[in-house]
């Protein structure tokens, strides 16, 4: 098969590279605005990875990865899913993202797939979830947060999703709230750890809600600075990085047990978001090319194997976690229960003799000083 | 004598300067004509919404900080576990 690769960036090329050692992909396309970045990458990458010479106009490809800004990916999805072209979006975008869910049925009528959101965020974090999931008699609660990002592109997308309204899932109906409130504390794996989530335009929620129809609340939330929300409103004062450094991914998913009674599961995800947006999008091209994935269109939480899904990813170098404490706690089939009864005569009598005891400890410590 | 005139070399000048300007603040109207009417009140307004404005943006910009998971920690989750 014949994959393109529209984009040559940092998320692009990582997608090249993965896709080399897909046995079912014998030649790569690659195609990008920027001559020299195309160059470079087919330098990089030959013989398997080409370019074709073009600026404009339909690429050859069976499967076609979409990895340029934000905001043409519904216009090159239309064109190629049209052709009978498979494509795969890495857009993060929720305009994007609400555009090519609206491409579903076109997806269906040329029996193609079209996969929606198959980056670090969206992309992952909905593998993450559905697995996550899995371990949940009921799902009533998702919540995801990520940090970090990719490219220049991806850091104006995280600029332009923090000023704008954010799309939460709540009670069964759709509500907005403003960008960059609702500050929330995410423990990420190590070393990413701690930092302030807010919320922000992204199309997590829309991706997450219909694998989930009995969640009552879906939200999702990115991590900023005070940088980041003091100029959120302004255009960007300096130039993003070329690459960002290391980004994390965590989802929570909240519900009935299994085993009965009320848990949560938390799951993450450590990687340059590039690098795991790239393993991502690599995972799911390979997916499609072994028709694994049924004609339509999908987000990733949606697809069959999400085990197998994360292994592939880990495979390419992005592992998973798992919290571990809160969710065995959780698990527990007897939880631990804080007795909030009135306290009898002998518990409070067990008490004063526990402190009668420790009195007598340090009287004695104090003596031999 | 003017007030604030020293003999030392050093400050002479001054200590001239200084109290000329005093004796001349003497001659300016004071007291209720600067600080009444509509635009003293549009001060204390502008005045106080901008402290309120910088007080909240501090705040909001601040945060209260969180708490740290006190149990548990990250697990890889590989092989079997993935099942």
């Amino acid at each position: 098969m014949r994959v393109g690769v529209l984009g040559a960036g940092a998320v692009g090329a990582g997608v090249a590279r993965h896709l080399q050692a897909v046995d079912a992909v014998q030649q790569i396309v690659v195609r990008d605005i920027r001559p020299s970045v195309e160059t470079q990458v087919v330098a990089d990458l030959a013989p398997d990875v080409v370019a074709d010479g073009k600026r404009l106009g339909p690429l050859d490809v069976d499967v076609l990865v979409l990895a340029t800004p934000v905001g043409f990916h519904v216009r090159q999805a239309t064109k190629a899913l049209e052709r009978g072209i498979s494509v795969v979006s890495v857009s993060d975008s929720l305009g994007d993202v609400q555009g090519l869910l609206r491409l579903r049925g076109l997806a269906e009528e040329t029996g193609s797939v079209l996969v929606i959101g198959a980056g670090f965020s969206p992309g992952l974090t909905g593998v993450i979830a559905g697995h996550a999931a899995g371990r949940l008699a009921r799902v009533d609660e998702v919540h995801i947060a990520k940090m970090g990002t990719g490219g220049p592109a991806c850091a104006r997308q995280h600029h332009r999703a923090l000023k704008n309204h954010s799309l939460d899932w709540r009670d069964g109906v759709w509500t907005r709230r403003p960008g960059g409130s609702g500050r929330e504390l995410v423990w990420f794996p190590s070393p990413v750890d701690a930092h302030d989530c807010y919320r922000a335009e992204l199309p997590d929620t829309v991706l997450a809600v219909p694998c989930f129809p009995s969640a009552q609340r879906v939200t999702a939330r990115v991590s900023a600075t005070r940088r980041d929300r003091l100029t959120m409103h302004l255009p960007m004062l300096r130039r993003p990085h070329p690459e960002g450094l290391v980004g994390a991914v965590r989802v929570e998913v909240r519900g009935e047990l299994a085993s009965g009674g009320f848990g949560s599961i938390i799951m993450g995800s450590v990687a340059a978001p590039a690098v795991g947006a790239a393993a991502t999008a690599a995972t799911a091209v390979e997916w499609v090319t072994n028709k694994r994935v049924r004609p339509g269109g999908w987000g990733l939480g949606q697809l069959r194997d999400l085990a197998g899904f994360l292994h592939a990813t880990e495979q390419r170098g992005v592992a998973t976690e798992l919290f571990e404490g809160l969710a065995e706690m959780a698990a527990d089939p007897a939880p631990q229960i804080i007795d909030l009864r009135v306290p009898t005569t002998q518990s409070i009598q067990e008490h004063d003799e526990r402190d009668d005891a420790d009195l007598a400890g340090t009287a004695k410590k104090n003596q031999s000083r | 004598m003017v007030s604030g005139f020293h003999e030392s070399a050093h400050t002479r000048s001054w200590d001239f300067r200084s109290a000329m300007i005093r004796s001349q603040a003497d001659t300016v109207p004071v007291g209720p004509l600067s600080d009444t009417g509509a635009m003293g009140m549009i001060r204390r307004v502008v005045a106080a919404l901008g402290l309120g404005a910088a007080v909240a943006a501090a705040l909001r910009l601040k945060g209260s900080g969180g708490v740290p998971p006190q149990t548990g920690g990250w697990r890889n989750l590989s092989g079997p576990d993935q099942k």
